[in-house]
């Protein structure tokens, strides 16, 4: 297991009139193939930007990433974004959305439908293949859009805050759901949240951002002593609330606040 | 025949579901279906009270039938042109002139709405001129086109598209730029250029905005044929209205006002059946 994804030194500024606003300084880190990281940091701290800079939607001021030690500036980049809604499409039915990527791409085929019909059936969507998305429930919306970001068969999962708009008991569902197919199709998949428990229950590593301009400020293993570690199962874990309270000592934002 | 016994077939379902209903459940239904009978009845009242009257007043002299005319002179001058067909050639002509110019709105505004879409300088540039554009009286252009177009039917479509053209392309475009963009990021996400933002997303989301605005020009546009025929017209409701009252042959003008009201709503229903299919 190598390194599959490394940032470096990444700075992004935004620009309009009033100003430049600097989202991002010198941040650098890494993900090895097949592990589970996350992000963390304060609200509007600057997580979001740095997956569209991963994702190549924006280009970065300075500083360069690489996927499998190459620059995504000049290899073709195989990158899977799940936002932080589903946003499946209403007026498409369930198959139609989950082929949306493959269709964008001129991937679409006879075979795409093969595994496209196993997925379905394998995470219970298969009934549904024809329905409308407001005939799914919340927990089956977030797997429709995994499995649509999943056919495109991408290198490193980009989640972004993907279970922020669901109801407390469906996100730890969800989200138990969303862990064990990413780690069913052993896929890396680096998850940006500001909910500290979430990123400890899913994580194998967690980097730790400051507030505004982000810089890193730790970068932590998180090593438990469980068998058949899930997501739901971590937070029971012994060693649990002691990662929690290191993790909050470093988000100690909220400690000033109260201070003055 | 048929459509009988579609419809006796609906109400036997209707029942059936009406018998499995529970009493409180039932009332409900009950007195839902009685309120939008009542308002229909209310509706026909309205229609029949008011020609009733208007037949009544000119028959005791209460409003001279030569200046007003009457339901039933509007009946007899109906039957009258019926015969020689003339009413339906004027009717036609006016449908025919409205849909050409209903559809090249649609076309035109759809492209013009994608274009200033793509591109943020046009649009910016194009602006102001739209903006004056929509807000000018266009009946103050028509003259104007039939000096360029001359005295035809194409001074008229085009009198109708520039009434309702310039509205709509800002509409539109208004309702394209507001595409959620959360759902434009998801299309860049998954490998996409902005050719499948628009097709993917921008279109298909903006259907119903779309066919509100058709609803809007379908009006619009029968109101620039009007104005048109007024002035460029050999045939038309609107000739009909404009020369009958110069001959004052009343019972036309009046007429051809009462076929427009049943022409105005047959359009609209129509935009609302199609809305019907796409509705999701």
């Amino acid at each position: 297991m190598g390194e599959l994804l490394r940032v470096e030194n990444l700075s992004y500024s935004y620009h309009n009139l009033s100003g430049e606003t600097k989202a991002l300084e010198e941040v650098s880190f890494s993900v090895e193939e097949g592990q589970f990281a996350a992000i963390v940091g304060p609200s509007g701290c600057g997580k979001s930007t740095m997956l569209s800079l991963i994702a190549g939607l924006i280009t970065p001021s300075s500083g360069d990433i690489y996927i499998d030690g190459k620059d995504i500036k000049t290899s073709g980049k195989n990158i899977g974004y799940m936002l932080q809604k589903d946003h499946l499409l209403e007026w498409r039915s369930t198959l139609k959305n989950i082929t949306l990527g493959l269709e964008i791409q001129h991937k679409l085929n006879e075979s795409s439908y093969i595994m496209i019909n196993k997925l379905l059936e394998t995470y219970g969507l298969l009934a549904f293949k024809d329905a409308k998305p407001k005939e799914l429930s919340g927990g089956m919306r977030q797997r429709a859009a995994l499995i649509r970001t999943l056919l495109l068969e991408p290198d490193i999962l980009l989640l972004d805050e993907p279970f922020s708009a669901l109801d407390y008991q469906t996100r730890l569902e969800v989200s138990d759901d969303i862990w064990s197919i990413i780690r069913k199709e052993k896929k890396t998949a680096l998850l940006i949240t500001h909910d500290i428990s979430e990123a400890l229950s899913m994580a194998d590593r967690i980097i730790i951002l400051s507030n505004r301009p982000a810089t890193v400020k730790k970068i932590i293993d998180v090593k438990l002593n469980i068998e058949d570690k899930t997501p739901f199962k971590t937070r029971s874990a012994p060693e649990f609330k002691d990662y929690f309270n290191m993790i909050w000592k470093e988000l100690d934002h909220n400690e000033k606040i109260i201070q003055t | 025949m048929k459509k009988l016994s579609k419809r006796r077939r609906k109400r036997k379902i209707s029942n059936i579901a009406f018998q499995t209903m529970s009493n409180e459940q039932r009332e409900y239904v009950k007195s839902y279906i009685k309120k939008s009978k009542r308002i229909t009845r209310y509706r026909m009242l309205i229609l029949v009270l008011f020609f009733a009257f208007w037949e009544f007043a000119t028959r005791v002299g209460m409003l001279d039938s030569f200046i007003f005319s009457s339901p039933s002179r509007i009946v007899k001058c109906f039957i009258g042109m019926s015969k020689d067909f003339s009413i339906y050639y004027h009717i036609s002509v006016t449908l025919y002139e409205t849909f050409i110019s209903f559809l090249l709105v649609i076309i035109l505004s759809i492209l013009i709405a994608i274009l200033l879409w793509w591109n943020d300088s046009i649009s910016k540039v194009l602006e102001p001129y739209l903006v004056v554009l929509n807000s000018l009286p266009k009946s103050a252009l028509a003259p104007v086109f039939i000096v360029w177009l001359g005295n035809n039917a194409k001074t008229i479509i085009v009198a109708a598209i520039s009434v309702a053209i310039f509205g709509s392309i800002i509409n539109l475009y208004t309702d394209f730029i507001t595409t959620e963009e959360d759902k434009i990021k998801l299309i860049k996400t998954l490998g996409g250029t902005k050719k499948d933002v628009l097709f993917k997303v921008v279109i298909p989301s903006n259907i119903p905005s779309m066919i509100s605005i058709a609803k809007v020009n379908i009006g619009l546009t029968l109101v620039g044929v009007i104005i048109g025929e007024f002035l460029a017209a050999k045939a038309g409701l609107g000739y009909l209205i404009i020369y009958g009252s110069q001959v004052f042959k009343m019972d036309w003008v009046i007429m051809s006002i009462t076929i427009l009201c049943i022409v105005a709503g047959g359009l609209y229903k129509l935009i609302s059946v199609v809305e019907k299919k796409f509705n999701y």
